[in-house]
């Protein structure tokens, strides 16, 4: 949360790790790392817009 | 003339002495290139230690900006002031003016990546909140200009409550001049003009405040709105109705919501306004360069880098250490038969050669690997390439119950566990941690090895076995026996001890870069200097109490028959052979003098412990001198064996199988042998490393618990394999 992955945040998927798992999202310019199993608490809605 | 030339050194250099203007905290985002910073407005003038009571390294540098001498505080990285870690809550300690020892900081520098801003201005909006004089360094602005970023400086100065923005380099030095005259106005400055972000927080905290002061306690607002919201929060001192008070005002603020949830939606409401406002991202245009890292961070690409870095590391430690580590050897040994040569002989030759002059060896023998590995270690940390490798392996590591960056320190520990131990620092969760650390001493390292290649090349056949080499079969069992342990371990603990999830694994991937060549080479510094100051000490020590066990009590008898044996062969024998036969004496008698010192007696007295995994005095003697530092069993073997503490491999093992016990029977027997490798595979005969896994754990229980463990585990290994494989 602090890296803030919060409600109204924009993201961009990226890839998956080797296995599947975990996920790699960009945040406003910025990689982070997600667990599958943190990943499925979010909601998440396309926007649309690329990149 | 001399007195001019005195008189002409420039004040600055006088100023290290005089006391400082002030502390300044350098705080920072991790990886934000903070120390960078640090060590580019400190230069060498900078001191390290640790906190007290805890492993977080505290970093002090003393710096002179346009005549104004400032202590500058490193500080570890954080994404917040709601500390996750140990390191963190040092870095929320020593803000508030927590820790003994260490003053409370006048003045901020906040260390801000300029290419990931949005986690920047989070903490960026909680320190300002502190009310204290600030500034802001960008760095990596060229990175930030490369990805087509347009930073308004002049908005976000405004946005952040007028505190002065300065876009710096760290790597090149651009931008440091104006830094370095804002930093000597830095205490002076006004405080950050007061911005109410979030009235309901504010107002309970003024609340706190205003009730804990009638009852005596004086409290920072902010840190009021802490305690407010971490659950974990300590504050400096507690009125008696803390905790009652804490829970009513909470209720109020956030009801069933979790205050930490509360708080980033808050926050980043604020910094996606703030953004929008005073970045505009990106082009869109695409560079080669970023095109090529996103396509290397792709799975199977990523996978191939990987697997070739690691084996560039094991090449390096391995192959391209060893000239200089035989180098080492020979100088050593060289000093040594030279003093010997000048020193009567007697104790002090002894003890000068074979006790103080080979503790050394023993020490500094291991400096070549040691060093290419934490250089490894610390490049692939400023890089930015450990958190990938954490999210390529983090799924493999989590079935054993590790996390992605566990990896690193245990491919590290192949090498030598101690630098591997120091290296845990980067996993977060103290669990992950603690397996990690116990899991490591599991790992073949470099000491092991000598021991393995004795006693495989004297007792395992040579012998076809398929396209492999019998032998070559064994050593590879040796290594994958030790990661089966380390691994097993691991999810013992995992699963016991050391049981639960961490529930907010989420790792921020940082962008590749160059590193600085400053600040690997002042890391590299210091932590050679912890190997020295912690394993060092104890591996000397250790060397000369070995060596003090094995000489003392000296025997007249054994001297007596030595001068005898000596005389009658000068007696009867000349030339070559009679050189030959004084050798022979000479050894026979060191033989002896160990049977009887307090070394081998104490393998005579365990001897009875160690029988049932087939193993005579001499062996019991060995791996009791062995449990302080496992590489010396081959010398004293040597010794034992009446062939010289430094005969080569064959002589020794020629002498080895000939061993009998007192039946008759040999004493080698390959389910022995066997039995005896398992136990050097998974017993932790090794000071060094207990007393690293004291330093990171801050407890003797993990290094009792560690050592016991892993004998138990080595003995019952070798007990297991020497009944079942002895008819």
């Amino acid at each position: 949360m602090v890296l803030g992955l919060v409600e109204g945040a924009e993201l961009t998927f990226l890839r998956r790790s080797l296995g599947g798992d975990p996920l790699e999202v960009r945040i406003y310019g910025a990689a982070i790392s997600l667990r599958d199993e943190q990943a499925r608490r979010f909601h998440v809605m396309p926007n649309g817009r690329a990149g | 003339m001399a007195a001019p030339a005195e008189i002409a050194v420039p004040l600055e250099r006088v100023g290290v002495r005089r006391s400082a203007a002030g502390t300044v905290a350098v705080v920072g985002n991790p990886n934000a290139g903070k120390s960078s910073v640090f060590n580019r407005l400190t230069g060498l003038r900078q001191h390290t230690a640790n906190y007290p009571g805890v492993t977080v390294e505290r970093r002090i540098g003393r710096g002179t900006f346009g005549g104004v001498s400032l202590d500058l505080i490193d500080l570890p990285g954080t994404y917040s002031l709601s500390p996750t870690s140990a390191d963190e809550q040092i870095a929320v300690d020593v803000l508030f003016g927590r820790v003994a020892g260490t003053p409370r900081p006048e003045a901020i520098l906040a260390v801000i990546d300029s290419t990931r801003l949005y986690q920047g201005l989070y903490l960026l909006q909680q320190l300002i909140d502190l009310g204290r004089p600030m500034i802001v360094a960008l760095t990596m602005i060229d990175a930030a200009e490369r990805e087509g970023r347009k930073i308004d400086f002049g908005g976000l100065q405004e946005a952040l409550g007028g505190v002065p923005v300065f876009p710096i380099v760290a790597t090149s030095g651009r931008g440091f001049v104006a830094l370095n005259e804002a930093l000597a106005r830095v205490l002076t400055l006004p405080p950050p003009r007061e911005a109410v972000h979030w009235p309901e927080l504010r107002r309970a905290a003024d609340m706190l405040v205003a009730q804990w002061r009638a009852a005596g306690v004086e409290l920072h607002r902010v840190e009021a709105e802490r305690l407010l919201i971490d659950v974990n929060a300590v504050p400096g001192a507690l009125v008696p109705q803390a905790a009652a008070d804490i829970a009513a005002a909470r209720a109020d603020l956030f009801g069933a919501d979790p205050p930490l949830a509360a708080e980033a939606r808050q926050r980043y409401a604020w910094v996606r306004a703030t953004l929008a406002r005073v970045e505009s991202p990106g082009s869109g245009v695409v560079t080669q360069a970023a095109k090529l890292v996103d396509w290397i961070n792709r799975p199977w690409p990523s996978t191939v880098l990987f697997v070739a870095l690691m084996a560039i590391v094991f090449q390096a430690v391995f192959a391209w250490a060893t000239p200089v580590v035989d180098l080492i050897d020979a100088g050593v040994s060289g000093i040594g038969s030279m003093i010997a040569a000048v020193l009567p002989d007697g104790m002090l030759e002894s003890f000068v050669v074979d006790g103080a002059i080979a503790g050394v060896g023993s020490v500094i023998v291991f400096l070549p690997q040691i060093l290419i590995l934490f250089l490894f270690i610390i490049l692939m940390e400023d890089t930015g390439y450990l958190a990938r490798a954490a999210f390529l392996v983090d799924r493999a590591m989590r079935t054993v119950g590790l996390s992605g960056q566990s990896v690193i320190p245990l491919l590290s520990s192949f090498a030598c566990a101690v630098p591997s131990i120091m290296a845990t620092r980067v996993i977060p969760n103290r669990r992950d941690r603690i397996a990690t650390i116990l899991a490591a001493p599991f790992m073949t390292c470099s000491a092991r090895l000598p021991v393995y290649a004795l006693l495989i090349g004297a007792f395992v056949p040579v012998r076809s076995v398929g396209i492999f080499n019998l032998q070559g079969l064994v050593l590879f069992g040796l290594y994958a026996i030790g990661i089966v342990g380390g691994v097993a371990t691991a999810w013992l603990l995992r699963s016991s001890m050391l049981r639960g999830q961490n529930p907010t694994f989420i790792l921020a991937l940082p962008e590749f870069r160059l590193p600085n060549v400053r600040t690997v080479a002042m890391k590299l510094l210091d932590r050679v200097r912890v190997f020295l100051g912690r394993a060092g000490t104890v591996i000397f020590a250790v060397a000369v109490v070995v060596w003090a066990l094995a000489y003392f009590p000296r025997s007249p008898d054994v001297e007596a028959a030595q001068g005898a044996a000596a005389a009658e062969a000068a007696a009867s024998l000349t030339g070559e052979t009679l050189e030959e036969r004084l050798a022979q004496i000479e050894n026979q008698a060191a033989a002896d003098h160990l049977a009887q010192s307090w070394l081998g007696r104490a393998g005579q007295w365990v001897e009875p412990v160690f029988r049932p995994l087939g193993w005579d005095w001499r062996i019991s003697a060995a791996v009791i001198a062995g449990f302080p530092a496992r590489e010396v069993v081959v010398a004293v073997l040597g010794t034992i064996y009446a062939v010289g503490g430094e005969a080569d491999e064959e002589t020794l093992a020629g002498r080895l199988s000939a061993a009998q016990h007192p039946d008759g029977s040999p004493v080698y027997t390959l389910p022995m042998v066997l039995g005896l490798l398992l136990f050097y595979a998974w017993c932790l005969q090794c000071a060094a490393t207990l007393a690293v896994i004291r330093r990171e754990t801050n407890s003797w229980r993990w290094p009792v618990f560690a050592w016991s463990y892993m004998t138990a585990l080595g003995y019952g290994g070798a007990l297991l394999i020497y009944q079942l494989g002895t008819p």
